[in-house]
């Protein structure tokens, strides 16, 4: 139940549980004589997370406070000349209906990359734990090499697997009639930015795998041999046993995703398409690096960066909401 | 224990390493800070008034040579070995003849990275050559005032190996120049067109084109081969809009169209010259005479399909035997025109565009500086931008014995013989397009239309709004070129 010590917890001395000091009764008391062993935990948790905390605030919640504060201001940065207009490029944002299409391309990126990483990340990872497949460890070797992989060399493999002229992936589906074999779906802007989400399934696919097999091989066997003694079937265990215990992984999966495609995707888009043709494939990312770097509208640019801070940080809410689920111990 | 401490030390190290990548410094900035020579400071605070004295003339070499000390910091783009040469010899010829002034010279091919925090903090190097991306950032600094006004320079400034005056032995003038202030110059330039396969035009009796209606009666005859009449590096319109489209209006209709295009006057783009114009890529599209794949092809890519033969013919600056050296086949023959995208009888246009080096408004070291500028003009370095490829010198010189690229001498024959007009490029960065939002729109406007997403008219039409946004959006620093 939620907030019931686990068994866990419960087996622990008093004086190091998280509940000790809401305890009632004699074990309360005998945690609260010594209370310099709170002070001993306490400062032995800050001594490990104080390091982290504080990259993290440097190079985290730092340029975040940084951005939102010269969002406020017109800015070249090319000097140190700025100009406050206070919300005037929020309101620029507001109707500019370049953002509010690469916000849309943004949203779409997240969902689909998000549905195939999923699928697929989860399909391998069940089919590599519950199904006896010769050579195992070989692929899940191969299947996790892409994420060792730099985004610029997997980006310029995709290039080459898409070419309209020499590449694989068009010839293959050509055959079976299902594009043309010179299409140029790169350069076409009903496919452009379709066509960079492949790449980015690839690289994450391996990542997500290896969480799931971990959390698959974690599993009692006792839970699997209890169901294989009731007849359960195949599906009925993947479906009832696996992946109701599975839902903290996936819920972690699926936020990390979503941050990751909503900032991310800035790389896959400016590789392969750099927002175009026409700025069909334009994502946040991109239209944020146009406004600094070219148009040199440093202010403009950060407000942009702060739309994806907010849009990131409500899908990760809502999705968070909808995959929320209590954990589980063996 | 062990295995603690060894983890231990690990995290420290990569912590470590971390951190001192935070606190790198560029080089060379704490030599350009240690110059000494109190001329220089003096000048420098001179320099950006324009009644700066005239009287300190170069006429007497020893004064000058004396006055030149100190160090000298040069931050240039370079992209490979010729490039890396000619600045080297540049630095060489410098420091030979100012042996009191040392340089600094920092080289790569994303020189812009590091450089413009510099200017932002007010530390930049004394002298900036703005190649690569780091041209994007031309009009934005010199809109910042954070280049060195250098009229009084050039005004008063001699050439080493020319008679007289640079002024007077200079054939093709690459400035950026903002109300007639001079805020940077070139030595070398390049023109856009477009190159065409010789030995398809041997095999199959082709003749290039020089003009719109010769295209449109030669496409269909290079289609029956199987060959597309023209392949474009889809991924970036610019090598359209630049090569033919821009110099084709101004083949039509004058430089005056372009300069007021480039003052953002949304009526010339609704003007029937520069519709005729954005029409002729619906034709390109309707006939299949670019491949529709093409949008997604890379500059290389492009340039490697047309080397294999795919199209006769594709726009480019002319620097592409040089950029595709390693890569084209032996016995393959090119040749370099002028664009054909007009409709008048008037003669072809060339837009001339040169990279432009400046100097800082803040630099160390602005005598050394424009020193150093001078020593660019000179006849061994005009002869150094000629073995070492950086295009075409901008010196009234017969280049006795020097080799142009082919398809720079193809420009300058066809200059020679009165067949084309070459108009300068104006406007900072972007052959008369001063702002990257308008390069923006016009390649969104080629794309959309060449991608079928739009018909030229609505194109154009939205080019056009987009300009009149461009033009009221106050946070946009404008300029007025002519």
């Amino acid at each position: 139940m939620r907030g019931a010590a686990s068994p866990t917890e419960r087996r622990r001395p008093a004086l190091f549980r998280k509940d000790g000091l809401k305890m009632k009764g004699p074990q309360a008391q005998s945690a609260r004589k010594l209370p310099n062993a709170w002070k001993v935990r306490s400062r032995f948790i800050a001594l490990f997370t104080l390091p982290t905390f504080v990259l993290f605030a440097v190079f985290v919640l730092l340029p975040i406070v940084q951005g939102l504060y010269y969002s406020f201001f017109q800015w070249s940065g090319l000097s140190k000349d700025m100009q406050f207009i206070g919300f005037d490029n929020y309101v620029k944002l507001f109707h500019d209906p370049i953002a509010w299409r690469a916000l849309g391309n943004d949203l779409k990126i997240a969902l689909i990359r998000l549905a195939f990483t999923l699928i697929l990340s989860l399909g391998t990872a069940l089919i590599l734990t519950r199904c006896r497949v010769p050579g195992n460890r070989f692929y899940r070797n191969v299947l996790f090499f892409p994420v060792m992989l730099s985004v610029v060399v997997i980006c310029t493999i995709w290039m080459l697997l898409v070419n309209p002229s020499i590449g694989v992936v068009t010839r293959i589906l050509s055959f079976f009639g299902i594009a043309s074999p010179d299409a140029g779906w790169l350069g076409d802007y009903r496919t452009a930015l379709y066509t960079t989400i492949p790449p980015a399934v690839w690289c994450s696919v391996g990542f997500y795998m290896i969480i799931f097999i971990s959390a698959i091989e974690s599993i009692p066997a006792e839970l699997f041999e209890s169901a294989k003694i009731d007849g359960v079937s195949h599906w009925s265990e993947m479906w009832d046993i696996v992946l109701p215990l599975l839902r903290p992984q996936i819920n972690f999966c699926v936020i990390y995703v979503v941050i990751s495609s909503m900032n991310g995707s800035y790389l896959f888009v400016k590789l392969l398409t750099d927002g175009g043709p026409n700025s069909s494939s334009q994502v946040l990312g991109t239209y944020m690096s146009l406004n600094g770097f070219n148009y040199h509208q440093f202010g403009y640019a950060t407000a942009v960066a702060m739309l994806i801070l907010a849009a990131t940080l409500v899908l990760s809410t809502v999705l968070n909401r909808i995959f929320r689920s209590d954990a589980y111990e063996f | 224990m062990k295995k603690k401490a060894l983890v231990l030390v690990l995290v420290l190290v990569m912590a470590a390493s971390l951190l001192a990548a935070c606190g790198a410094t560029s080089t060379g900035s704490s030599a350009a800070g240690s110059s000494a020579a109190s001329s220089s400071a003096a000048s420098s605070s001179k320099a950006v008034s324009s009644s700066s004295s005239a009287a300190s003339s170069s006429s007497a070499a020893s004064s000058e040579t004396a006055k030149i000390t100190g160090t000298l910091e040069v931050a240039v783009f370079s992209n490979g070995d010729k490039m890396d040469d000619f600045w080297n010899k540049a630095v060489a010829a410098f420091e030979k003849k100012y042996p009191d002034c040392k340089v600094t010279l920092t080289a790569n091919p994303k020189i812009e990275d590091s450089i413009r925090p510099r200017f932002v903090s007010d530390n930049p190097p004394d002298i900036y050559y703005m190649g690569g991306n780091a041209n994007n950032d031309e009009a934005a600094l010199t809109a910042e005032g954070k280049f060195l006004k250098l009229n009084d320079w050039f005004d008063t400034a001699t050439a080493d190996g020319y008679d007289g005056l640079l002024k007077d032995n200079i054939g093709v003038k690459m400035f950026n120049t903002v109300n007639n202030d001079i805020y940077g110059v070139s030595f070398s330039y390049g023109t856009w067109g477009y190159y065409y396969n010789a030995g398809m035009a041997e095999q199959y009796g082709w003749t290039a084109p020089t003009n719109w209606k010769e295209f449109t009666e030669l496409a269909p005859k290079i289609k029956e081969q199987g060959i597309y009449p023209m392949i474009h590096q889809g991924k970036y319109p610019d090598y359209l809009g630049y090569g033919l489209l821009q110099p084709g209006i101004a083949t039509d209709s004058g430089k005056d169209t372009l300069v007021k295009m480039g003052n953002l006057d949304a009526a010339t783009y609704r003007s029937d010259a520069v519709k005729n114009a954005y029409k002729k890529f619906e034709t390109l599209r309707e006939n299949d005479w670019v491949p529709a794949s093409a949008l997604a092809l890379t500059h290389t890519e492009a340039q490697m399909e047309w080397l294999q033969g795919k199209a006769f013919i594709i726009p480019c600056g002319n620097w592409l035997e040089g950029e595709m050296a390693a890569d084209t086949p032996d016995g393959f023959k090119m040749a370099y025109m002028p664009t054909f995208w007009y409709d008048s009888t008037n003669k072809p246009v060339y837009v001339a565009s040169g990279t432009r080096i400046s100097i800082a408004a803040k630099a160390k070291n602005s005598e050394a500086a424009k020193a150093f500028l001078s020593i660019l003009y000179s006849k061994d370095m005009t002869k150094a931008v000629v073995e070492d490829a950086m295009g075409v010198p901008v010196m009234k010189d017969d280049l006795k014995g020097l080799t142009l690229e082919p398809s720079s001498q193809d420009m300058i024959n066809q200059v020679n013989s009165g067949k084309v007009t070459v108009i300068n490029e104006v406007g900072g960065a972007g052959n008369f397009e001063p702002y990257e939002q308008q390069r923006t729109a016009t390649k969104d406007a080629i794309a959309a239309i060449l991608g079928g997403q739009k018909d030229a008219d609505t194109a154009v039409e939205d080019l056009a709004k987009e300009i009149e946004k461009i033009a009221s959006d106050s946070s946009i620093q404008k300029v007025t070129i002519s």
